[in-house]
């Protein structure tokens, strides 16, 4: 699960720096993830992982850092089945 | 020289005070729904109750008339009731950028010297009179102050060079502000206001104040959850909101969300617009949205209170494609526009520095006399008292005034005077081109202008320069054109130019 997060965070993050040098709990708005970009994470990973956030999980808080996305997706059920 | 154009005081609204009006609802209509955010929800009884609690504590704690209390807070109910409770005891609110940097937080503290800071427990209380609010009270009750000619609010502005100013608004401006805006859109009970904007930044009050003055209900959203737009529209749609006002940053933010389609079913009608020039393009896409919604351009620099003019927009100006008109001042507010020679201007379609007198402008800045003596002008016009807003503003033949640049945004580059605003319009007019903005830079010891521009399709800045030459004559072109994703925001939801020039490795000018 986590490489399909960060390859979403590739993808959608617009991040100024290469993900590969942070780890799973840096935080990724201090990385310089903007808030538009965040948005933007949130609906791809609607779209892949197949859920929908509730608006108790809309938070900036939420998409923080790899392992606040990982514990969000799993929450709602996400399962992780190899990683 | 003409008439400037000034409202008699017979136009002008009645102008109760917002502390006074709280408490008028709160006999009237004790148990009606005041203010609710994620945490709580108060009706007008309880949030007498808590303001008054909170005064109490505050007079135990020593606080009194004239003295600052600095805000620490959230977008919350618990800002409101503190707001409330500093105007019960005359103190002076400050609110503080939630988000901003220790040290810039720490720059604003020092400057007002305040006797309390209230805070969060999730907030580093890292001042030494830094309190949390919860244990801010007091059983002895205050009777409200007389706010009679007391200062209600300072607001930090950032200023566009370095440091902040504290500007000091008096209760009556505070209260003409509120109720000018009030008597032009009717609120009243049955408005139900979502608050979107960040506190510290005064527009916010826009959608804080007037709602509750007029005795409606106010519902304050956590701000990290607005930066999704479902949040936004499912917020609106489920508490059934009839007015929110943010930014056209935000605006841009919302627009390509899939729920905006929805927008039309809500029971939102009156948005006003502000804080940075309104796109006429972002309110047509609105509207195909939404074309049940009353929209409006409010301007109004934090020293002239909240908003000094409103310009309710309409489809005609919208098919002209030109500006947004900033409308005509408040009753009791007016408007002078002076010529680069000192002169007043009195012809229409000519453009001058906007001047402002009357019943909104600030106190002054805080503890900074010689700052205020530069910008409050007695030199203008004989016997008044000017604001020099550096807002350069230009009459239309139907008398709506409208908003051309900052006086320091029009540059001059190889003799040419060229507005950045009216080059970033051009810009963002292009095919594909969604949104842009220019901002000068130091271009090796000449003024330069880079473009920001985030597109649709993918264009490169070669393609960029060559269509925006094709609109522009080459003096005005931009000197370098960067590609990017979204135009950053700083914490005012304003277009964040240092981080873009930083990004894109060039000095500020």
């Amino acid at each position: 699960m986590t490489d399909k997060i960060r390859s979403i965070l590739a993808e959608h993050g617009k991040l100024p720096v290469d993900l590969d040098t942070l780890t799973d709990d840096d935080d990724l708005y201090s990385a310089g993830m903007t808030s538009h970009a965040s948005v933007n994470v949130m609906l791809a990973l609607e779209d892949v992982f197949d859920v929908e956030f509730p608006d108790a999980m809309l938070r900036k808080s939420t998409f923080a850092s790899v392992s606040a996305i990982r514990d969000a997706l799993a929450t709602l059920g996400v399962t992780v089945l190899t990683d | 020289m003409g008439a400037p154009a000034v409202a008699t005081a017979k136009e002008a609204t009645a102008t109760r005070d917002i502390l006074a009006s709280v408490l008028d609802h709160s006999v009237a209509a004790p148990h009606r729904p005041a203010a609710k955010d994620g945490l709580r929800e108060l009706t007008y009884g309880e949030l007498r109750d808590a303001a008054a609690t909170l005064a109490a504590g505050l007079t135990a704690r020593g606080v009194t008339a004239g003295d600052r209390v600095a805000l620490q807070l959230p977008n919350s109910v618990d800002f409101l009731v503190s707001a409330l409770a500093c105007l019960w005891v005359g103190a002076i609110f400050v609110p503080l950028a939630a988000t901003d940097p220790p040290a810039r937080i720490a720059g604003v503290v020092d400057d007002c010297d305040p006797t309390l800071v209230l805070a969060n427990p999730g907030i580093a209380q890292w001042h030494p009179r830094a309190v949390d609010l919860a244990d801010v009270s007091g059983s002895t009750t205050v009777a409200p102050i007389d706010p009679a000619d007391r200062p209600a609010y300072a607001i930090y502005t950032s200023g566009t060079t370095g440091t902040p100013k504290g500007v000091v608004i008096g209760r009556q401006a505070f209260a003409t502000a509120v109720w000018s805006w009030n008597a032009m859109v009717g609120l009243d009970a049955d408005t139900r206001a979502m608050c979107v904007s960040p506190f510290h930044f005064d527009g916010s009050f826009a959608t804080l104040f007037p709602p509750i003055a007029a005795g409606g209900s106010l519902v304050i959203p956590s701000r990290d959850s607005l930066l999704f737009p479902r949040y936004f529209f499912r917020t609106l749609t489920r508490e059934r909101i009839t007015l929110t006002g943010f930014s056209p940053s935000y605006l841009r933010l919302l627009l390509p969300s899939k729920e905006l389609a929805g927008l039309a079913d809500t029971e939102l009608r009156i948005l006003p617009l502000g804080g940075e020039a309104c796109s006429p393009s972002d309110v047509a896409l609105l509207w195909e949205a939404a074309p049940q919604l009353r929209v409006f351009n409010r301007y109004g620099p934090t020293e002239t209170t909240i908003a000094v003019s409103h310009f309710e927009i309409t489809p005609d100006v919208i098919a002209g494609g030109g500006a947004v008109p900033i409308g005509q001042p408040h009753p009791g507010s007016s408007f002078h526009l002076i010529d680069g020679d000192g002169g007043l201007i009195d012809e229409p379609d000519h453009v001058g520095e906007l001047y402002i007198g009357g019943e909104q402008l600030m106190a002054g800045y805080w503890g900074a006399p010689d700052l205020t003596a530069q910008v409050l002008r007695t030199d203008v016009i004989p016997g008044q008292t000017l604001y020099r807003t550096g807002d350069l503003v230009r009459r239309d033949h139907t008398g709506n005034y409208i908003y051309v640049d900052r006086a320091d945004r029009v540059v001059k580059r190889n003799a040419v005077r060229i507005s950045l605003v009216e080059l970033g319009e051009v810009v963002r007019g292009l095919p594909g081109v969604t949104a842009a903005t220019c901002v000068a830079f130091d271009n090796d010891g000449d003024l330069g202008i880079a473009a920001f521009v985030v597109g649709a399709t993918p264009s490169t800045p070669a393609e960029l320069r060559r269509a925006t030459g094709e609109r522009l004559p080459a003096t005005m072109l931009p000197d370098s054109f960067h590609v990017v994703d979204a135009l950053p925001m700083t914490s005012s939801n304003k277009v964040d130019e240092r981080r873009l020039l930083a990004d894109a490795g060039l000095r500020a000018s």
